[in-house]
């Protein structure tokens, strides 16, 4: 009898151990938006030229925080409330952040699409990593309206 | 140990090792921002400066009336863009008309998607008169504007007789 409770101690210290190793959570924050005005302030001479095509947010315009116990990498995608076909919205990084993990990558301007693009990548936690945006294809020939798209960031572990 | 109790020993072990075996479960996280973009209309004309004095001379042969005389020193430019099925046009009005003069205007429209309508009179004062239509979203520079002053009777001479030409950039009807 005491041989079997023995063995019945050791299976619930075997159930507790696998439900204590279950609770790995990874998250990310994004904190700030990019609203852009464009008129008649941005032509580049006055009546008669076009407007300026690029336009670049602050660099710290986004900031991310990625809460993680390992390795991760963070993909980008855009979806469209109204858009015109020919802006561009690329995104880079403009910073490492602070944190005991590691980061690298997507310090170069990338377009953002509708499909989920590798961003950057790292490990562990990482705080304040700094988000630039940047618009391009713009001219006097794009209508006037009021054009909005969703960026979304997703962290993985890897 | 009774053979009931071992096999639910057995049964809660091989749970046991279920679960940590479901651990390895890849997590993931999202998170939005927006980003708003706010095109503005613009309309933005400009023209180069004054044109020069239209002197009117004496004709060559007595009897007849002076000849015409144009002017095309100056130049208009202008940035536009406007909504979906919309568009503009430029129009010219004159303060004041000159005495025993008609005077007329000409705004070309080569690098334009606009129409010009070509050497058009300012018939009476302070009424706007068409002279490019169907301007869609564009910048261009430079257009030449001619003046033309027709002489339609002899009238008293006056010198520096100045009056106001008005352009402006509006939407089309």
């Amino acid at each position: 009898m005491k041989k079997a409770l023995d063995y019945i101690i050791v299976a619930c210290l075997f159930i507790l151990l696998a439900a204590a190793t279950v609770t790995w959570a990874i998250s990310i924050n994004a904190t700030g938006q990019w609203d852009l005005t464009i008129d008649s302030s941005d032509l580049q001479a006055g009546p008669g030229s076009d407007l300026n095509p690029s336009y670049s947010s602050a660099v710290d315009q986004v900031i991310l925080d990625i809460i993680a116990a390992g390795n991760w990498g963070v993909d980008v995608n855009k979806s469209d409330s109204n858009w015109h076909s020919n802006l561009h919205l690329n995104v880079k990084r403009t910073s490492d952040g602070t944190g005991a993990g590691t980061i690298s990558g997507g310090s170069a301007y990338q377009e953002i699409t509708g499909t989920n693009q590798s961003l950057f990548s790292g490990s562990l936690d990482r705080n304040t990593i700094n988000i630039q945006l940047q618009l391009t294809g713009v001219s006097i020939t794009v209508p006037p309206d009021n054009y909005s798209t969703t960026v979304t960031y997703t962290v993985a572990d890897q | 140990m009774k053979p009931q109790l071992k096999n639910v020993v057995l049964v809660v072990l091989i749970l046991g090792i279920a679960s940590l075996a479901s651990v390895a479960v890849a997590a993931t996280d999202n998170t939005n921002q927006n980003v708003t973009v706010t095109f503005s209309e613009i309309a933005e004309l400009a023209v180069s400066g004054d044109p020069g004095t239209l002197t009117i001379a004496a004709p060559a042969t007595p009897g007849d009336l002076p000849a015409d005389v144009t002017e095309n020193t100056t130049t208009m430019s202008w940035t536009c863009n406007v909504g979906a099925a919309a568009t503009r046009k430029i129009t010219g009005s004159i303060d004041a008309l000159f005495s025993g003069i008609k005077l007329y205007a000409n705004v070309t429209a080569a690098g334009s998607n606009g129409t010009s309508a070509g050497k058009t009179e300012f018939v009476a004062a302070a009424t706007d008169y068409d002279f490019i239509t169907g301007i869609t979203n564009e910048n261009v520079s430079a257009e030449t504007i001619t003046y033309t002053a027709e002489v339609t009777a002899m009238v008293a001479p006056y010198t520096d007789t100045t009056q106001i030409v008005t352009w402006t950039l509006t939407e089309d009807s």
